[in-house]
């Protein structure tokens, strides 16, 4: 195992079905991410994250439903 | 003529009234005599010491109507002069009593004036924080709501999303993601 592998963290709030994870690991891979390392975290309620090296793809229903407070 | 005998008639008629008197003429001239000198002498020793006293005494006495009269010019002087005094008195004392009262005044709407502006510089800092605490709390109250709303929002939806729904959001987010970085 290479010391450079781009690993993308994916966050969701339960376990995916083998379709979902095909279709994150074909974004994952154009992306340029090597490997997916997944954490479920029933706090962000729905939706997604993905974190690859800085960046940060963020489809949390947590992210959506704060981004509401602030708007209101 | 006629004169003469008339006196010699007269001179011998006293003549005979003395001589029926028993009085000679010697002891008349000496009683004469004697009266000029007791008159003299009473002239030099009482008349003139008298004369001298009644002089002084009435010198005296002018004197002392003079002093009298300057005393009482003095007292008239001084009965004027006082009140010239009194009336300057009572002028200065007027006018003391009236610039008092107008300093009073003037010093009791002062008072009055800034006791007005501090009054009015409290109501505007008052009104001032009632705004702005009016302000705050609208704020709070609208960051609870949207906080209550938000938690509530995250309940129903917690409890409303199914499987599938989540699935789908998982997949409009890929969808969006690769359309956005074009991949």
């Amino acid at each position: 195992m290479s010391k450079n592998r781009n690993i993308a963290k994916i966050v969701v709030s339960e376990k995916p079905d083998d379709d979902i994870v095909r279709k994150i690991a074909d974004f994952v891979e154009k992306l340029g991410c090597d490997g997916v390392k997944y954490v479920i975290d029933p706090e962000i309620i729905g939706g997604i994250v993905i974190r690859v090296g800085d960046k940060v793809y963020d489809g949390s229903v947590r992210t959506r439903l704060e981004t509401i407070r602030q708007a209101l | 003529m006629f004169d003469i005998i008339s006196e010699t008639m007269i001179l011998s008629a006293f003549t005979d009234m003395f001589d029926r008197m028993g009085i000679s003429w010697s002891s008349i001239v000496l009683h004469l005599i004697a009266l000029i000198i007791l008159t003299v002498g009473l002239y030099f020793l009482l008349f003139k010491p008298v004369k001298k006293m009644i002089r002084e005494r009435q010198e005296k006495v002018k004197k002392i109507e003079k002093e009298n009269a300057d005393l009482n010019e003095e007292v008239k002087e001084l009965k004027s002069s006082s009140e010239k005094v009194l009336s300057e008195a009572k002028k200065e004392a007027a006018a003391i009593h009236e610039s008092v009262v107008k300093v009073a005044k003037q010093k009791a709407d002062d008072i009055v004036g800034d006791a007005r502006a501090k009054a009015k510089a409290l109501i505007d800092r008052t009104e001032t924080e009632m705004d702005e605490e009016r302000k705050k709390l609208q704020a709070d109250m609208e960051k609870q709501v949207a906080d209550v709303s938000v938690a509530v929002a995250e309940k129903v939806i917690g409890r409303g999303i199914t499987k599938e729904d989540n699935r789908r959001l998982i997949e409009d987010c890929l969808k969006e993601w690769s359309e956005k970085e074009n991949v």
